[in-house]
């Protein structure tokens, strides 16, 4: 018996020792610097595994760039990319990988290129990074691993279970090395759930940035931009110079390069060209130079020169076609002030929506028509995903998520397509809600009582008007749109003809008491809950004006 | 059945008649976009089953449970977890049992202690039930729950659907009528099914499209809306097939009989036997 505690308390001890040696729960040692819990600063890469299909058994890596750079230098750069015969960098890593196709391949060219120059730093004495497993692949605590397996398609759960037959011919290890893919039984069981995409912090590229180049550079444009050859030769017979609407944002107009491969071999390897020429104003090298954490706002850059492409102010945007509605007044200055780059809408280049987008679509536009380009509300670049955007936010949303979207009801139609540029000079009247409501209409209503755990509501009509009303008054675009002051009434009183000084029918005409899902509406209780709280949680305003909790708004019955 | 019929029209979209064989009649349709986390169907849960311990008001009120994701135990048949929708608010989910329509735990009972009831509730029967927690491993939503605690008479534990504590009066699940958001609709399958495609359809951009539980796992009477992939809200991606399948006659017959624990205590009884002669062998040597 004295043995066997003996014994115990040996393994106990070689247990604690090796735990509190494992490297792979060190803490980060620098400050700020990226870890599994840590993903979300500039330079953390989170290198994904491949598919998921793919054997998972390790969690993904968050890979700190900026450290590596910090650390190493920037002459040590060539050791993890190829460098190209005319001294730049190609940014892709590992740089070694004889058939990237094949996942096997690409995971020993990893574990070859990232494990191999730690080893060697660390036979040379010098500072080097992990080697084990654990310490590179670390668990997070975002990571809900969980084994589940994912299913073959000729699996049949009527005559297959799980384990027991797929073993039989899933064997682990593979038998041979040619069918290890297709054989081992890992591969069906997988970590699921945990290959979060890369989070990268946007590089900002905005009015301020592209006004910093463009004085730094002397406009030179084509060091960044390009033209096409045709474009080329088309200028250099009419011996012009270039204008903006001729510049493309990127080299390849057909767009099979990534934008980060893009900008990391353009705007970096200019950088490293400028320093190396002794340039004082070089340009980043850091990661975090570019991929700052605060994206500034239109309004921080409402002083920063947009740039000049002889665009107009104010456009009138009109149809060939004849059956469409009248056309839309265009105010290009208020909207590049709302905007932090002029990409957000000119996204290729900067011609005219329909210098790409025919009326009827083309291989040009991407098969998108002009129409398509301006309404279609799933892409925030058209006039409508923008606006739909915008509505998402805060003290808009309250309302319209509650209301259908703008392509559904047709009054909005007209709010743009109102046919001259007068309309943007016109101001709308500010209208008092009171001013609407019929005569009688209480400032407080009560809400008796629904359940019977909570009191009775003091419901503060005029006051949520008055506060909606001016939320509206506040917002160039929720004033362009809300034509009458009615508008603000829309949201809670839906689906009601709605009138000045005419009475709206009440919750409980179609909201029934009782029956809590009569003709599939909810009932009084629902109604009321789903709309003020369904409101309250959007606008995200304090719990004193909007109110979240239940005692916010109600009492508990016998306190 | 009868008595489920006299729920009649009280909440539910129409009167419910008897089940027809086969044909799955009540169900509830939880609308997580309409969730907003305040757990009073936790808390009616826990009031409306008498052997669950009553659970203080102030720990509904608690915010910090979200922290973590919890899955039910044996002290709560439902929880409400939270996760992030893509713009970044939080979505909130609750589970419980889903009430298979072909439900994997009562294939796996050999007892019979789980048993679907025609009205759609599948419920457990403590007095059959022998602790082999087979139901436990089958559950593709790893909904039961076992009262590791409790020494001599430990029980299954999972949601009853109301059944014998409002069902059978007429009254609609307390946590559905708890919820002051109304995200859970209770009523016919085939017409929750209906409205779920409404509100799909009516709203676009709203739901992710596809009404979970209408076919997963051959379909379950609990069903789920959301607005964004279901996996990431621990709702599993499963096959559209019933998980009970041909295994389970054999597992029956095989049970019937007693044969298993049988074989288990012959094999213990020859161990013993053999550990016995060897004992007396080396006696006697000494
Ligand atoms: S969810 Fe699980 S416990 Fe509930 S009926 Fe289905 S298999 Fe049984
Ligand atoms: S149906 Fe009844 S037992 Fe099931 S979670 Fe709701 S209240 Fe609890
Ligand atoms: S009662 Fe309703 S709103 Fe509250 S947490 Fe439960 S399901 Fe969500």
């Amino acid at each position: 018996m004295r043995k066997l505690v003996a014994a115990l308390i040996i393994v106990a001890g070689a247990c604690a020792v090796l735990y509190a040696a494992d490297p792979g729960r060190a803490a980060p040692d620098m400050p700020g610097a990226c870890s599994a819990d840590n993903r979300t600063q500039a330079g953390c890469i989170l290198l994904s595994l491949g598919p998921a299909e793919y054997d998972h058994s390790r969690p993904q890596i968050v890979f700190d760039h900026e450290r590596h750079v910090r650390e190493l230098g920037e002459r040590a750069c060539a050791d993890c990319h190829a460098k190209k015969t005319d001294g730049t960098l190609v940014f892709e890593f590992p740089k070694n990988t004889a058939d990237t196709a094949a996942p096997d391949s690409l995971t020993k060219a990893w574990h070859d290129s990232c494990i191999g120059c730690h080893a060697e730093r660390s036979n040379w004495g010098q500072d080097a990074g992990p080697v084990t497993c654990g310490e590179c692949h670390a668990r997070d605590r975002h990571s809900a691993f969980v084994y589940a397996p994912v299913l073959p398609s000729y699996y049949d759960p009527l005559r297959d279970t799980y384990h027991g037959e797929c073993r039989n011919c899933h064997k682990k290890p593979a038998l041979t090395a040619e069918n290890a893919g297709e054989l081992d039984w890992k591969k069906f069981y997988v970590h699921k759930g945990e290959v979060t995409e890369p989070q990268q912090l946007p590089s900002g590229f905005d009015y301020h940035r592209h006004d910093l180049h463009s004085r730094t550079l002397k406009d030179d444009c084509g060091l960044c931009h390009y033209l096409s050859p045709e474009k080329r030769r088309a200028l250099d017979h009419a011996e012009k110079k270039p204008q903006c609407s001729d510049w493309l944002l990127e080299p390849d107009p057909q767009g099979i390069w990534r934008e980060e491969d893009y900008a990391h071999s353009r705007c970096v390897n200019c950088h490293f060209t400028r320093k190396a020429a002794g340039e004082e104003k070089a340009g980043p090298l850091l990661c975090s130079g570019c991929h700052t954490h605060d994206a500034r706002t239109p309004e921080q850059m409402k002083d920063v020169a947009r740039s000049d492409c002889e665009q107009k102010e104010k456009i009138l945007i009109t149809s060939d076609n004849a059956t469409a509605l009248a056309a839309v007044p265009f105010d290009h200055a208020a909207h590049q002030l709302r905007t932090t780059s002029c990409q957000e809408c000119h996204h290729k280049n900067m011609q005219a929506c329909r210098e790409c987008h025919t009326p009827t679509g083309d291989e040009k536009g991407e098969f998108v028509t002009l129409a398509q380009a301006y309404h279609r509300e799933q892409v925030n670049r058209s006039c409508v995903g923008c606006h739909a955007e915008q509505k998402q936010k805060g003290e808009c949303a309250g309302c319209h998520q509650q209301l259908p979207s703008t392509l559904e009801s047709k009054s909005a139609c007209t709010a743009c397509h109102s046919g001259s540029l007068e309309a943007l000079q016109r101001k709308r009247a500010t209208v008092p809600p009171e001013s609407l409501m019929p005569p009688g209409t209480k400032d407080s209503l009560h809400i008796g009582k629904l359940g019977q755990d909570y009191e009775k509501v003091d419901f503060k009509h005029l006051q949520i008007a008055k506060a909606l009303a001016a939320a509206s008054e506040k917002s160039l675009l929720a004033g362009h749109f809300h034509t009458d002051g009615m508008a603000m009434c829309a949201a809670c009183h839906h689906y009601s003809p709605l009138e000045k000084g005419k009475p709206v029918p009440a919750c409980r005409t179609c909201h029934d008491k009782k029956d809590i899902l009569a003709a599939g509406r909810p009932d009084l209780l629902g109604a009321y809950h789903q709309q003020c709280l369904g409101c309250h949680q959007k606008m995200g305003g304090t719990e004193e004006k909007m109110p979240q909790t239940c005692e916010g708004c109600h009492a508990r019955t016998g306190t | 059945m009868q008595r489920i019929g006299s729920l009649a029209g009280a909440a539910v979209l129409s009167p419910v008649t008897p089940a027809r064989a086969g044909s799955p009649a009540l169900a509830v349709l939880v609308d997580t976009t309409l969730c907003v986390g305040c757990r009073a169907c936790e808390q009616a849960c826990n009031e409306v089953n008498p052997d669950l311990p009553l659970v203080p008001d102030t720990f509904f009120r608690d915010a910090s449970v979200f922290d973590r994701r919890r899955r039910m135990d044996a002290d709560a048949f439902t929880v409400v977890n939270r996760y992030q929708n893509p713009a970044g608010d939080p979505a909130y989910v609750k589970f419980q049992c889903m009430h298979c329509l072909q439900p994997a735990c009562v294939s796996a009972c050999l007892v019979g202690a789980l048993t679907r009831d025609a009205c759609g509730a599948v419920i457990y029967d403590e007095s059959k039930c022998i602790g082999c927690r087979y139901c436990m491993a089958a559950c593709p939503f790893q909904v039961p729950a076992y009262e590791y605690a409790s020494v001599l008479t430990p029980r299954v534990r999972k949601c009853t659907f109301c059944f014998n504590t409002r069902l059978a009066d007429g009254k609609i699940p307390a946590c559905v009528e708890a919820c002051p958001m109304r995200v859970m609709s209770f009523g016919l399958r085939d017409e929750l099914i209906a409205l779920g495609r409404e509100r799909i359809r009516n709203n676009p951009g709203r739901y992710e499209q596809h009404i979970y539980g209408e076919h997963e796992a051959g379909g379950t009477a609990w069903m789920y809306l959301a607005s964004m992939p279901f996996e990431q809200l621990d709702l599993p991606r499963l096959g559209y097939h019933p998980l009970p399948g041909y295994t389970e006659p054999i597992q029956h017959a095989l049970f019937k009989w007693f044969l298993p624990p049988l074989g288990l205590f012959a094999a213990l009884a020859g161990i013993m036997w053999f550990n016995k002669r060897k004992a007396k062998q080396s006696g006697e040597d000494a």
